[in-house]
């Protein structure tokens, strides 16, 4: 159980980032985390995690609301029978737009939901790592490694021209 | 006596907004000749087939026995509008005054529409229909066409209203609720006979017409709807009656007032379900007729094609 | 307006600084203004009480005109917001370059406009006190609302497109609010505390990491693709008011495209509206430039075509069909007592937006805002013609009438440009007007910065 190094380097161009991050990769470290005010897929792609489950909230809260929808609607028609316009109970035409409507509602709701799970949010406590210049024009990629290897990590990042790096025991 | 100007203006209302029904086949007269064959041939029809019933019969529960219709024969209608009068006692109806009038807010739930058809021809299509294209002829016709709420089988404004304030009953009324009827008036927008009408203020009643109100039926409040009812609570007090007696409702038991006040006997009322009704057998005569049939909106009430008298010759 | 300060350190920081900036502590001239919304507000407030009081009787309508200035309102409103999705979420998905500077407005005025449009099918019931029965309560008589009527699909669509777009709207907020609540971390005083506290309870914790923004840039992008069906949904719905009725003049199948184009229309037409003169109160010229408004300029553009064509195709279909009433309804339309209303509607709809063509009106904010203007009027009489003709003239000429609004009605309308500008007013001093965020994208792309106004476009 050897200890762990962060290593925190802030840069100012995500382009300088997407290159750290790609090199970063290529080492065995614990784990790379990025933050900053704006992200792109080029970076996504870079630090390499598994695809957001968000997707799987919105398919399973899209299905939801139609059949909710559906239900609703052809239910109450036969609890209370009432003929209007000569049109049968269970008038789908009709019920198509409300089960739509449904469907939409319940999976950008389950979407956002999904997304905030994931992300942890909503939460008072935010990362140790995170600095208020991280919303604005800077962005931080902080690596957790052995401290074996933080000289090594350091000079990689270094290489990419960092404005600053930090090291963390 | 002698007679001086005033110098006042007088704005007269109309209530109805054209006189001409545009060949819409509306307000219909035929020629005594062309009625006397379509007659004929409806005599035939019901010899051969004694109990058959009209289509506008099978907008009801199939369970029940009685589906409500009205027949109106135009040739009978004076256009005195003692039936509307009638329906204003029975039903509450405010009288709103001739300023509300002119603003296209007066109340009736029966209306009668007079239409202008110009020269009856016998002519080029044969069967002495009006045309009222003719504007260079003197002779016109004045049809007197009592207007009320259809009772569609396939009413328009059923399916619209969000609150089911409208509904089909089981006994072939489209029904207004009151209660329920929170005013969006997209029921009126989808009538296509305006039958209905709006409660756009809580009218007064005041003294002593309050004396006059009819307590079998509700004075509405305002922001609702209403139309004629086929006046449903001499209905329900007649299926009450038969109902102690143990039997059905007898053709002629229920006389809405309309019916009952028409000096002309201009208006029946009877169950469609019966084939041996008055209703039935007006429904099934050779004139008869639906307004705006083509919409299929499947009313519950015929009428019966004016003739006009010496229409020989234009 | 932002004060003398050192220049920004980087091309984002100035972003960050110059949207920022535009927030809180308006001039004398805001509150002039929001003091005079509050008295139109106020005045249409009695206007409706009165009419509360008094009975739907103290608006114009009549038997049988008994829609009129209120649902052309309603529907104007809902036209309006769908132009916001429209830029938000369907460019989005197209990855247009120039709707990153418009697209937070265009998304508030799409929520302010569905708030203002939500008023009005309260506004125009008869008993606005059980406007509740139109919602699946439950209740001791086992009542339910008539899914079969477009009004409640409008209770349902209106209802769903005002929850997505603040969800949308929301989601693309949070990584700003965030923004803001760092920017306030660095400044002393009890109001910059504050304010601290406010957005960063706003931004629920968002700290940009990647983990964060992955799921964020999914969710969004989900939200983007569920709002594109509610864009086109939502107005058909509404245009099936009309559709699904059997009135002459309303019966058509065109309705729900037609609608859907006016409604990018007119909504294009407020944005612009809106977008020339807070740019100059806000001082962000910079972010909103001609480039923008040419792009803006070619959507009008297209949807008036799409407009006008709709138009003509109406009038053909009823002379085709050889159905008399349908012609009559509309032969009335253009030459009866309406002829006016439908004149204007011409004209603004479908000719003046015709100077689109020429590339030196769409870069020109100065003739981009003028024709936004007569397009919105344009756009209010369209929906007033359809409304109201249709149902002056329908099937039965005995019934026949017509209709003028009252002074409740007209009270009521300025009230309702009131309420959204008001809420508009708000959210450009409250909440930053630009996305920062997506600002700051579109400089590291290198696909538009502040100040470009790309003349080869």
């Amino acid at each position: 159980m050897s200890a762990l190094t962060a290593v925190t380097a802030i840069f100012d161009d995500i382009h300088a980032v997407v290159g750290a991050v790609r090199s970063i990769r290529e080492e065995d470290c614990k784990e790379v985390q990025v933050f900053g005010p704006i992200m792109e897929t080029e970076l996504e792609d870079a630090i390499g995690k598994p695809p957001s489950p968000v997707r799987r909230y919105a398919l399973i809260g899209g299905l939801a609301g139609c059949i909710s929808g559906f239900a609703i609607t052809i239910w109450s028609s036969y609890y209370y029978p009432l003929v209007v316009g000569g049109k049968p109970l269970a008038s789908i035409p009709a019920y198509v737009i409300i089960g739509f409507e449904m469907t939409i509602l319940f999976a950008g709701i389950s979407a956002l939901i999904g997304m905030l799970i994931h992300s942890r949010m909503p939460t008072t406590k935010l990362s140790r790592a995170y600095q208020a210049s991280f919303s604005d024009d800077e962005f931080g990629v902080r690596v957790i490694c052995d401290s074996s290897s933080s000289a090594k990590i350091q000079d990689l990042l270094s290489s990419y021209g960092p404005g600053e790096v930090r090291v963390e025991e | 006596m002698g007679l001086a100007a005033t110098g006042r203006r007088v704005e007269l209302v109309s209530l109805q907004g054209s006189h001409d029904d545009h060949d819409r086949e509306i307000a219909e007269v035929i020629s005594l000749d062309v009625a006397a064959e379509a007659e004929e041939h409806a005599r035939e029809e019901m010899e051969l087939h004694p109990e058959a019933l009209v289509h506008a019969s099978e907008d009801a529960d199939p369970k029940s026995p009685y589906r409500w219709g009205m027949a109106v024969d135009l040739s009978s209608c004076t256009g005195c509008s003692a039936c509307v009068t009638a329906c204003y006692a029975e039903n509450n109806i405010p009288v709103v005054g001739e300023e509300f009038c002119s603003q296209g807010r007066e109340m009736a739930w029966l209306r009668i529409g007079t239409y202008y058809e110009h020269a009856i021809e016998e002519g080029a299509n044969g069967h002495g229909d009006t045309h009222g294209d003719d504007p260079g002829s003197d002779s016109f016709h004045v049809v007197h066409l009592p207007m009320m709420c259809q009772q569609c089988g396939n009413a328009p404004c059923e399916p619209v209203c969000p609150v089911y304030a409208t509904y089909h009953n089981p006994e072939g009324l489209n029904v207004q609720i009151y209660n329920r009827c929170v005013g969006t008036r997209y029921c009126s927008n989808n009538c296509p006979y305006k039958a209905r009408r709006f409660e756009w203020f809580d009218y007064e009643f005041p003294f002593p017409l309050n004396l006059q109100l009819n307590p079998d039926v509700t004075v509405r409040e305002k922001g609702v709807m209403e139309k004629c009812t086929f006046c449903v609570q001499r209905v329900a007090a007649a299926k009450n009656t038969a109902a102690y007696e143990y039997r059905a409702v007898v053709d002629g038991e229920v006389t809405p007032a309309c019916a009952q006040t028409c000096p002309a006997e201009a208006i029946v009322f009877g169950n469609l379900r019966d084939p041996n009704s008055r209703v039935s057998q007006w429904a099934k005569s050779g004139r008869s007729y639906h307004v705006l049939g083509e919409l299929n909106t499947r009313p519950a009430i015929t009428y019966l094609k004016e003739v006009a008298r010496g229409t020989e010759e234009t | 307006m932002a004060s003398v300060a050192p220049p920004a350190r980087s091309p984002f920081a100035k972003v960050s600084r110059d949207i920022i900036g535009a927030l809180w502590e308006p001039d004398w001239r805001y509150h002039v203004m929001m003091v005079a919304l509050l008295a139109i507000l106020g005045w249409a407030g009695f206007a409706w009480i009165y009419q509360i009081k008094v009975g739907m009787g103290a608006a114009g309508i009549n038997h049988p005109v008994m829609w009129g200035v209120y649902i052309t309102n309603f529907v104007f409103w809902v036209g309006i917001a769908h132009s916001g999705t429209l830029i938000s979420a369907i460019l989005y998905l197209l990855r247009s370059g120039w709707r990153t500077t418009i697209n937070r407005a265009a998304e508030a005025m799409t929520i302010f406009a569905v708030m203002t449009a939500g008023l009005f099918p309260i506004i125009h019931l008869g008993r606005i006190w059980y406007f509740y029965f139109l919602a699946p309560y439950p209740n001791q008589r086992l009542l339910w609302p008539n899914f079969r009527s477009p009004l409640i699909w409008d209770f349902f669509a209106i209802s769903t497109y005002f929850t997505i777009s603040l969800l949308f709207w929301y989601s693309g907020l949070i990584p700003d609010v965030a923004a803001i609540r760092d920017k306030m971390k660095g400044l002393t005083g009890r109001a910059a505390r504050l304010k601290e506290k406010i957005y960063g309870a706003l931004a629920l914790g968002w700290q940009g990491s990647d983990r964060q923004w992955k799921n964020y840039r999914r969710a969004y992008l989900y939200m983007a693709a569920i709002a594109t069906p509610l864009v086109l949904s939502v107005h058909s719905v509404v245009s099936w008011d009309f559709a699904m009725a059997i009135t002459p003049g309303w019966h058509s199948t065109i309705f729900a495209p037609y609608f859907v184009a006016g409604a990018i229309f007119s909504g294009i037409a407020m944005v612009i509206t809106l977008s020339v003169p807070f740019r100059w109160a806000l001082g962000l010229e910079d972010y909103i430039n001609e480039y923008h408004y040419d792009n803006m300029g070619k959507l009008l553009l297209l949807t008036s075509l799409i407009v006008g064509y709709a138009y003509v195709t109406e009038y053909f279909m009823a002379w085709f069909s050889g159905d008399a009433m349908e012609w009559e309804s509309f032969r009335w339309r253009a030459l009866g007592a309406y002829a006016g209303p439908f004149v204007i509607m011409f004209i603004c709809n479908v000719l003046i937006p015709l100077l689109c063509f020429w590339r030196k009106i769409r870069r020109s904010i100065k003739a981009m805002f003028v024709i936004s203007i007569f397009v919105n009027i344009g756009m209010w009489y369209e929906r007033f013609v359809i409304i109201v003709s249709a149902l002056a003239h329908e099937y039965e000429p005995g019934a026949w009438g017509l209709y003028k609004p009252s002074w409740v009605e007209l009270s009521i309308t300025l009230g309702s440009f009131a309420w959204f500008l008001f809420w508009f007013m708000l959210f450009a001093k409250v909440l930053p007007a630009i996305s920062i965020t997506e600002v700051k994208e579109s400089i590291a792309e290198g696909v538009w910065s502040p100040g470009d106004k790309k003349e080869d476009s």
